[in-house]
């Protein structure tokens, strides 16, 4: 319908006002995500050596046709190393995140819908989780349970909730105020019925955005913490565990550094254009509903 | 109004064109408009949304966003051709030559700067006066501009200040170096009606003393009456009619301007006389118009040839053009009948629906460190205080007054939406005061709403169909087979195509989603249902259509409206009875004939006299109200208005609540002044009958 | 009365925000799970040579836990942090000097990230999409995906393993001059700034972006001032207000990224005893740098706050 309202603030008819971002930010974003969960899904499969396989004669070795990103020091191939370990780094990054939007959505639309004591209360909880530097709390949690990939997970989830509660709870509070959830309130529907039915359908855009900002994070999270060897456990090849490891080595054989460095990196920027697409796209469609 | 002087021409626009990039192709938001604004006069260009109106104003600005071009024509300012000049010419034109204000001041200031810096930055930018000298000025202006104590506002922060004094400091600093042309967008549209009112006063006044030209963007056309000398309008980006306004007032040639005033309701019309005319239809694509005229799809006069050439432009007698095949053939314009079919005044009511006896809502203030180490009580907001009236079936009590006045609340508390402190609400007899979730459902079905945003009133995950569907199931209206029909039923009732009932919201215009509204309120069967502004955010001609519909529904299920609204012409068209509100408390109930017309409670009489009439031929007392709304806040025992009341009678205004008298059977005035008094005041309008031939000016 | 209210009223959230950050520390501590308890125990009873019923009374452990708390707050108050089991010396002035290492990064790395993120972020949102934008915005999107020890493991390779110039550890702390501290200090600032740098200038861009919009950015336009002015003055200041916030964000995640700097470059600073204390599993000395380094970002928060206060009009003159 050709409403076209030139709006004094943003001087652009309505139609025009969101023309549509490129998607391609969105389209290489998701291909590079896609290509990495691929690899954790099937990469002990596909990689062309056994990760842990020692090949004695070839250490040390620079990217060759034989090896493609060369051997380590104890002759283990660097490509399989690295096509293995984005199973641990792409699991721990989505499972840390998934329990860190979960726990986070919930408190965040109790907390918003009810308001009265119960926001304040979880708020101020929130508060106080969030006075923590992520990795430092991180650590904490990991210091106390050991270091693990499961503990590794809680501890991204732990760090997450509050963050994505204080999200949630401001989309919340915003739609609140909107008249079709008075209308909601006016004829008496429950407050099941108004979370669910009318509040959470308009709250997946900004969850999703949050959840993709938050996945960035948890994969800079889990990899930093498997570095510093309270994450991922050896003999995993995990990429910030290898990196750890390795370390000595990088003048000698940078490739063995490089190469999943830059695995962890590929895959952060993967998630970020991916963030950033998603949310252009959905701020497109959204206000274009308008 | 005054003789133009001035015959140089300051603004020249030749077949302006500009266009908006977008994915689906070029937006022609504005198709070779000509038009022109000479030394000293006021052109008004009026238009609905998609007019294009803005989008012109921005092309003079040169601040067309990143995908909007000029797409053709010339704009020459005092000879100088603007599109072509070169930027740091543009800077020194902005803000001393060629001014603008704007609509929404709030956000039109900057809120980290002083108010008073910010006038004297365009003092110090164009005048290149010292800071000392400039502020001084800017003391002067601000005091021109009728500011209270200008030197310390100077410092103040925006925050502080109320919106009539936020745009009385964009005036300022528009008028500061005394421009040439202004351009105004929509700068009184979000005041009051008496805030308003004085900023209009001011605009002219200062207009004189500056002998500024000023083209003036608005779709008030009661605003173009009283203000403006000369009137273009626009229509889908394409100029349909221009001519001085007193002539197309009086004589409109082009269907569509005579629809626009068609549908502006009088003061002197009401429902119980024709129903107002509305225009039909939607705008057409702007991406793709249709070759022939532009308001083809929608004209009632509309004829074969239409279709298939766009009209030229006419000279019209008495002034201007006109663009339209047809002209000349059309019957003279007459305004919708007034005073036509003056059914008996339902004094005589059905039994009373809706009672709201001593209602209270007061709020309490979170008190501030000092008033809690000194143990003093929390301050109270008292935003409904001691109201009583009552809405009986089948009839319309409208609810009237400015912002802060207290109405909003009510509604609200009618509704179920918040709880009233003190006093009782009873529907038909029985309790119903408290929140919605409280009251039994069948109490939640027969009370029902109508809000004012048309854009946020619906979920924009559900279908219409869903919408309309979820009453019927909460109050077991229907069944499930039942259902469908019933929704289908309720899309006629409001004139919405069946087929709607799949679309979503962002697919329907805002008029279309206000009707969907209304039919969810009318889903449930209501015996009262309260209307919160629903016509405010609507375009005139939509809400010409909007009131239609709710007279006919009214007229069908024999529901009550309590009517909330500020705009009182559309209250003198719909409602029955009306109640001004000031401040928390009723000044006046009364029915509708006897309460716009005297005796009057001085705050009526000077919201009448402050309501630009789109009529100008008819003559209005000035009555000005000085101050802003005093803050509702621990008022004092008087009376409320008594701080700004242009009547008042002294110290028993301050120490005594006044007394509310009845001025007739019905009609009731809550104020100090004698009833012999007040009936002895002169109506404040004085409504000549629309003549087809004005004998001259004004 | 507005801006004083408001800073005693942050201040005295402080407050109980640091008592329940100390109280979630001790929390978690508790949560260890018995049998693990039992084994540290057992390890440091072993090492210092007491007996398990002697250290049990050493760290308090016969008491309930709130008594435990209580001491610890106590001595917290009076300025006591404790004991280091691993390297048995009194806490505090342990953490007060690697507090002075570290500050000697986080300060420049602050200083430097906020000053260039300020510019960067203003000539990115000056012209949306033109090519300084796109570059800016290519480059910061690299730095927020490069982990710290990621950039520190690239720069020693290139500025100590190819080139030379720097040293890639600063283990060996033997020199003075201000020289000396320049080069020991350079690699690990770099590291520290680029990844904060990153961060502030995306927020400082899209807030400025944002702020162009404005409406009164438009007044400022077509009162004829020019360009610049309404970039630097009318728009900058307010698209100061949530870089404020953004950069005592940056804080904390410094915070916590100083722990992976220093183990890069083995530094001997707050972020390498933190994570000493984890691996010795020396109970004492984690409580206690935990809450100091926790304590720090309130403090910064705080600071934070009052600027954003000062900058506000609204909040200054409610």
């Amino acid at each position: 319908m050709a409403d076209a309202v030139a709006a004094s603030g943003a001087a652009l008819p309505r139609e025009v006002a969101r023309a549509p971002g490129r998607p391609a930010t969105l389209l290489v974003g998701g291909v590079i995500v896609g290509l990495f969960v691929l690899l954790a899904l099937v990469g002990p499969w596909i990689a062309p050596y056994d990760a842990e396989v020692f090949h004695g004669l070839a250490k040390m070795k620079a990217p060759s046709g034989t090896f493609w990103f060369g051997t380590d020091r104890y002759g283990r191939d660097v490509l399989s190393r690295v096509i293995v370990g984005a199973r641990t780094t792409v699991t721990m990054a989505v499972a840390g995140t998934a329990l860190g939007l979960l726990a986070g959505a919930l408190i965040g639309l109790l907390s918003g819908h009810l308001g009265g004591v119960v926001d304040e209360v979880l708020m101020r909880l929130m508060d106080i989780v969030m006075s923590f530097p992520s990795l430092l709390l991180a650590l904490l949690v990991v210091a106390v349970l050991g270091g693990s990939t499961a503990n590794a997970v809680l501890s991204i989830g732990i760090v997450f909730t509050p963050r994505v509660a204080r999200v949630v709870r401001s989309a919340t509070l915003g739609l609140r105020g909107a008249q079709f959830v008075e209308a909601a309130v006016v004829r008496g529907e429950s407050d099941v019925y108004i979370v669910f039915r009318e509040l959470l359908p308009n709250l997946w855009p900004p969850i999703i955005v949050e959840g993709c900002i938050r996945l960035s994070y948890a994969v800079l999270l889990s990899v930093s913490l498997s570095y510093l060897g309270l994450g991922a456990q050896p003999p995993t090849p995990d990429w910030g565990l290898t990196v750890a490891k390795e370390r000595a080595y990088l003048v000698l054989a940078p490739w063995t550094v490089l190469f999943p460095a830059g695995a962890i990196v590929l895959l952060i920027v993967g998630v970020n254009l991916l963030g950033d697409g998603l949310r252009e796209w959905l701020v497109a469609r959204k206000t274009v509903r308008e | 109004m005054s003789d133009v002087a001035g015959h140089d021409v300051v603004l020249d626009v030749r077949d302006l064109s500009v266009g908006y990039r977008t994915r689906g192709g070029e937006v022609q938001a504005v198709r070779r408009v000509s038009l022109r604004v000479h030394g000293g006069e006021t052109l008004a260009l009026v238009g609905e949304s998609g007019s294009g109106k803005t989008s012109l104003a921005l092309a003079v600005m040169r601040y067309l966003d990143g995908s909007g071009r000029v797409a053709g024509g010339a704009i020459r300012f005092h000879g100088e051709d603007l599109l072509a000049m070169a930027p740091v010419a543009l800077r020194k034109l902005r803000g001393s030559r060629l001014a603008m204000v704007y609509q929404d001041p709030q956000t039109a200031l900057n809120p980290a700067f002083p108010v008073g810096e910010q006038v004297a930055e365009a003092l110090r930018l164009h005048l290149g006066l010292a800071r000392r000298e400039a502020r001084r000025r800017t003391v002067e202006l601000l005091a021109q501009v009728n500011l209270p104590q200008p030197a310390q506002l100077y410092t103040r922060y925006p925050h502080e200040l109320s919106g009539g004094q936020q745009q009385r400091i964009v005036i300022a600093m528009a008028f500061a170096c005394n421009p040439e042309l202004l351009l105004m967008d929509e700068p009184t549209t979000g005041l009051d009606v008496t805030t308003e009112a004085r900023i209009l006063d001011l605009i002219a006044e200062l207009r004189t003393r500056h002998r500024s030209a000023i083209l003036y963007i608005t779709h008030n056309l009661g605003v173009v009456a009283r203000f403006c000398h000369r009137v273009a309008v626009m229509y889908a980006g394409e100029l349909v009619e221009d001519g001085p306004v007193e002539r197309v007032f009086a004589r409109p040639l082009h269907p569509y301007t005579r629809g626009l005033l068609a549908c502006v309701p009088r003061l002197d019309a009401s429902k119980r006389g024709a129903p107002l005319a509305a225009i039909g239809g939607g705008l057409p694509s702007l991406i793709t118009p249709p070759p022939g005229c532009i308001f083809e799809p929608r004209c009632p006069e509309r004829a074969p040839i239409c279709a298939e050439r766009a009209p030229a432009a006419a000279a019209a007698p008495g002034g201007g053009t006109v663009r339209c095949h047809r002209w000349e053939e059309l019957p003279p314009f007459r305004t919708v009948g007034a005073s036509a079919g003056t059914g008996p005044a339902p004094e005589a009511r059905a039994p009373g629906l809706l009672h709201v006896e001593d209602l209270r809502c007061h709020y309490l203030l979170r008190r501030p460190l000092a008033d809690v180490v000194r143990r003093l009580p929390p301050r109270a907001v008292r935003a409904v205080d001691d109201v009583s009236l009552e809405v009986a079936r089948a009839h319309t009590l409208a609810l009237v007054g400015e912002s802060g006045c207290g109405k909003t609340t009510l509604g609200r508390a009618v509704v179920g939406l918040l709880e009233p402190t003190g006093g009782r609400i009873e529907f038909a007899g029985a309790d119903a005061a408290g929140l919605a979730r409280r009251r039994p459902r069948d109490l939640r079905r027969r009370i029902q709403i109508v809000f004012q945003n048309p854009d946020a009133t619906l979920n924009p995950q559900r279908t219409v169909g869903e919408t309309l569907a979820r009453p019927l199931k909460l109050f077991g209206l229907a069944t499930a087979a039942g259902g469908d029909e019933r929704v289908r039923e309720l899309l006629r009732a409001v004139h919405l195509p069946e087929a709607y009932a799949a679309r979503y919201p962002h697919e329907l215009s805002g008029g279309e989603r206000q009707r969907v509204a209304i039919a969810r309120a009318f889903a449930a069967e209501p015996e009262l249902v309260v209307c919160d502004e629903p016509l405010s955010a609507l375009d005139v001609s939509v809400q010409a259509a909007v009131l239609n519909l709710l007279v006919d529904l009214q007229e069908r299920s024999a529901a009550g409206y309590l009517f909330i609204s500020h705009d009182l012409s559309v209250v003198r068209y719909l409602a029955d009875r009306v109640a001004v509100m000031y401040m928390g408390k009723l000044c006046e109930v009364g029915g509708v004939d006897a309460l716009f017309a005297p005796p009057y409670h001085p705050y009526t009489e000077a919201l009448l006299s402050a309501i630009p009439l789109p009529d100008p031929g008819s003559v209005q007392r000035k009555i000005r109200l000085e101050g802003s709304v005093p803050s509702p806040v621990d008022p004092g025992p008087g009376c409320r208005f008594q701080s700004r009341c242009p009547r008042k009678l002294g110290a028993v205004c301050e120490t005594e609540p006044p007394p509310v008298r009845e001025a007739a059977p019905g009609h009731v005035i809550v104020c100090h002044i004698p009833l012999e008094e007040l009936r002895r005041v002169p109506p404040v309008i004085d409504h000549r009958p629309a003549a087809t031939a004005p004998s001259g000016g004004p | 009365m507005g801006l004083t209210g408001y800073v005693l009223r942050r201040v005295g959230l402080l407050v109980v925000t640091l008592l329940a950050i100390s109280l979630l520390i001790s929390g978690i501590l508790e949560l260890l799970p018995g049998d693990a308890a039992e084994q540290i125990l057992g390890a440091w009873a072993e090492r210092s040579g007491q007996t398990l019923a002697a250290m049990r009374v050493r760290l308090g452990l016969d008491q309930p836990w709130h008594a435990r708390y209580l001491t610890w707050l106590s001595g917290v108050v009076h300025g006591d942090l404790g004991r280091s089991l691993a390297l048995n010396q009194p806490i505090a002035p342990l953490l007060v000097e690697r507090l002075g290492y570290s500050l000697r990064l986080a300060l420049p790395a602050l200083a430097i990230a906020g000053l260039a993120s300020v510019v960067l972020g203003v000539l990115a949102a000056a012209r949306p999409n033109g090519p300084i934008d796109h570059a800016i915005t290519a480059v910061t999107l690299t730095g927020v995906s490069l982990p710290a020890f990621v950039t520190g493991s690239l720069l020693i390779l290139v500025f100590a393993g190819w080139l030379r110039w720097l040293p890639s550890a600063s283990a060996l702390l033997q020199g003075e001059g201000f020289a000396f501290w320049m080069r020991m200090l350079a690699l690990p600032i770099a590291t520290l700034t680029l990844e904060s740098l990153a961060h502030a200038t995306r927020t400082t861009r899209s807030s400025m972006i944002e702020v162009l919009k404005a409406p009164y950015v438009r007044t400022a336009v077509l009162k004829g001032v020019p360009r610049w002015v309404v970039l630097f003055k009318h728009a900058l200041r307010n698209a100061l207000l949530p870089t404020v916030t953004v950069l005592a964000f940056n804080f904390g995640w410094m915070l916590g990224g100083i722990v992976i700097v220093e183990q890069v470059f083995s530094y001997p600073g707050l972020g390498s005893l933190v994570l000493f204390a984890i691996e010795q599993r020396d109970l004492p000395l984690l409580q206690a740098s935990m809450f100091f380094v926790a304590s720090g970002y309130c403090v910064a928060n705080l600071v934070a706050d009052v600027v954003y206060a000062l900058l506000n009009p609204r909040i200054r003159y409610a």
